[in-house]
């Protein structure tokens, strides 16, 4: 095995005005050139998890855990450290790219960027490879592209722009938080054809944070569900399109266009205050008291990690 | 007059764009279409096809070039001040992002109070009226303290939508009101939306993008392509 990040027991609060469990000991690992699929509802950690591996997070959150990353901790790194890494080593992908883009500064200058940022080369040769770079995704007169600003393209050519930028370094581990949210189905198509090229072609490794299921099981081998801060269900894409176990995972296909929309009946726990016992339990439908008094584990069980007593 | 059909009869607008305005960018090219109480119009079509500036033109919004809106008989844009006033409640918008329409300052309690005052609710009758609404919407009154930033984006559609409900409006145009959601989370809303046109008769324009979305909402269906509308008639 050759893993590029190994996430253990990580947990993140926010301390305001209340606490706030945002993250609960969630570990998983990502192995070379694999794509893992975070998925789960606005709100369960997914994009808190992403900040954290990126050390991106607001002075009141406290991470705990361990992010083993080419086997150095990011958590114990300084930020002179991380700011060496970040970008070179590991880079993201933003979900919003109006506001991951800066709208005075041309796209050329903002895709060749990394190079300067990393002191690589200088202008004018970074501004070659970022043309370059540009017509590796299908932007043919990278030229009359580079000298465009934000507001002249499109939001699905903005997020080309951005998974430009963001890779241009050939990063060992991209992690591409919602990039396909808000874009309609031919902008989606595009931008899943780029993570994918960029995975085949460099052996990248992914860390896909969405909500759009079908994105999911289009570029990822494994699955992780996440719901109210924790991993509920993990397996291999298709087993888990195929067979999922957890009580939630099955309400989230049933949720589907083609299994008519059925809804899970009431709303994620509060992060502030999580049930005792298994998170999803009141909205359960197969529980009993047990499931309301202990917290289940992260078990492996037919081919699944899964968090439920009844799937034993 | 609001129970008739809002009919929007040969819409075209158009937008100055360019150095000095000095460009006119056709969005919109002569659509016409009907939305009749208890049915919903779905309208489909790439982003940027022209899809919301129809809902605007549509709920009053936006004037368009040529083209007229009709609620019945009556056009819009000859109402009198007061038809036209009720012209707006009667015709509400419901917004992709619910956060845009909520006062991020206001708890859901004042932002659901400034909507029962603007409609001179007695006050005895606002903590009753409040509870109804948000029993319909599937909220709970512990949501009542909270700001918007406090709930989550279903939670903030439903609310967006409870204050649209306590006009009692005719027809809503809803515009992507669930592409912001989650899967189980906007299966929810449609399922809401659903059971609301059943027991109040609300007219819907439904704009999304999303055509398995729109086809499982909508009696009718059509498409903005190139600004025009192509309606399932036309293609078959």
């Amino acid at each position: 095995m050759n893993m590029v990040l190994e996430v253990s027991n990580l947990s993140v609060l926010f301390h305001g005005s209340e606490l706030t469990h945002a993250v609960h000991e969630v570990s998983f690992g990502i192995e070379k050139g694999e794509v893992l699929a975070l998925v789960g509802e606005t709100g369960c950690g997914k994009s808190v998890i992403a900040h954290a591996i990126m050390s991106l997070l607001p002075s009141e959150a406290e991470v705990r855990g361990e992010i083993m990353f080419r086997s150095r901790d990011l958590l114990r790194l300084s930020e002179k450290e991380l700011s060496a890494i970040r970008g070179r080593e590991l880079a993201i992908v933003f979900q919003n790219p109006s506001l991951a883009l800066n709208p005075v500064h041309t796209i050329g200058r903002q895709v060749a960027e990394p190079f300067a940022v990393h002191r690589i080369m200088g202008r004018k040769e970074a501004s070659g490879r970022a043309a370059r770079a540009l017509e590796r995704m299908g932007f043919s007169s990278s030229e009359d592209y580079m000298g465009m600003y934000p507001s002249q393209c499109s939001g699905g050519m903005n997020q080309r722009f951005v998974i430009a930028a963001s890779t241009i370094l050939n990063p060992p581990l991209v992690i591409a938080d919602e990039p396909t949210k808000g874009l309609d189905s031919s902008l989606v198509d595009g931008v899943c054809n780029e993570l994918q090229r960029l995975v085949h072609e460099n052996n990248t490794s992914l860390l896909l944070i969405t909500h759009d299921l079908a994105v999911a099981r289009r570029l990822s081998d494994r699955i992780a569900v996440m719901y109210s801060g924790e991993i509920i269900e993990m397996a291999d894409t298709e087993a888990f399109f195929e067979n999922p176990l957890h009580p939630y995972s099955r309400g989230l296909l049933m949720s589907l266009p083609e299994n008519g929309f059925v809804p899970i009946p009431g709303t994620s726990p509060s992060p502030v205050s999580p049930p005792p016992g298994c998170r999803f339990q009141p909205r359960c439908t197969e529980g009993n008291r047990e499931c309301a008094e202990r917290h289940p584990d992260l078990l492996f069980t037919r081919d699944h990690y899964v968090r439920c007593f009844f799937c034993h | 007059m609001f129970f008739l059909s809002l009919r929007a009869e040969n819409i075209t607008k158009e937008y100055r764009t360019g150095l000095f305005l000095g460009q006119q960018r056709r969005v919109l090219s002569e659509v016409s279409l009907e939305i009749r109480p208890g049915e919903t119009f779905g309208l489909m079509g790439p982003s940027g096809a022209g899809k919301s500036t129809l809902g605007r033109v549509i709920a009053g919004l936006e004037a368009p070039t040529s083209g007229k809106v009709l609620s019945g008989e009556i056009e819009i844009s000859c109402m009198g001040r007061e038809a036209y006033r009720t012209f707006r409640r009667k015709v509400q918008v419901m917004f992709q992002d619910p956060t845009g329409a909520l006062n991020p300052r206001k708890t859901v309690s004042e932002s659901v109070r400034d909507v029962l005052s603007l409609l001179r609710t007695p006050v005895h009758q606002i903590h009753s009226e409040m509870k109804n609404m948000l029993e319909t919407v599937g909220l709970s009154e512990e949501q009542l303290m909270r700001y918007p930033s406090q709930l989550s984006g279903g939670e903030n559609q439903r609310l967006a939508l409870g204050r649209i409900l306590l006009l009692k409006p005719s027809y809503i145009i809803l515009d992507e009101p669930t592409s912001a959601l989650d899967v189980s989370v906007q299966a929810q809303i449609l399922h809401l939306l659903k059971d609301l046109q059943a027991s109040e008769d609300i007219g819907y324009l439904f704009i999304s993008h999303d055509e398995s979305v729109v086809r499982y909402m909508s009696d009718n269906v059509g498409e903005i392509l190139d600004g025009r509308l192509v309606t399932e008639d036309d293609s078959s």
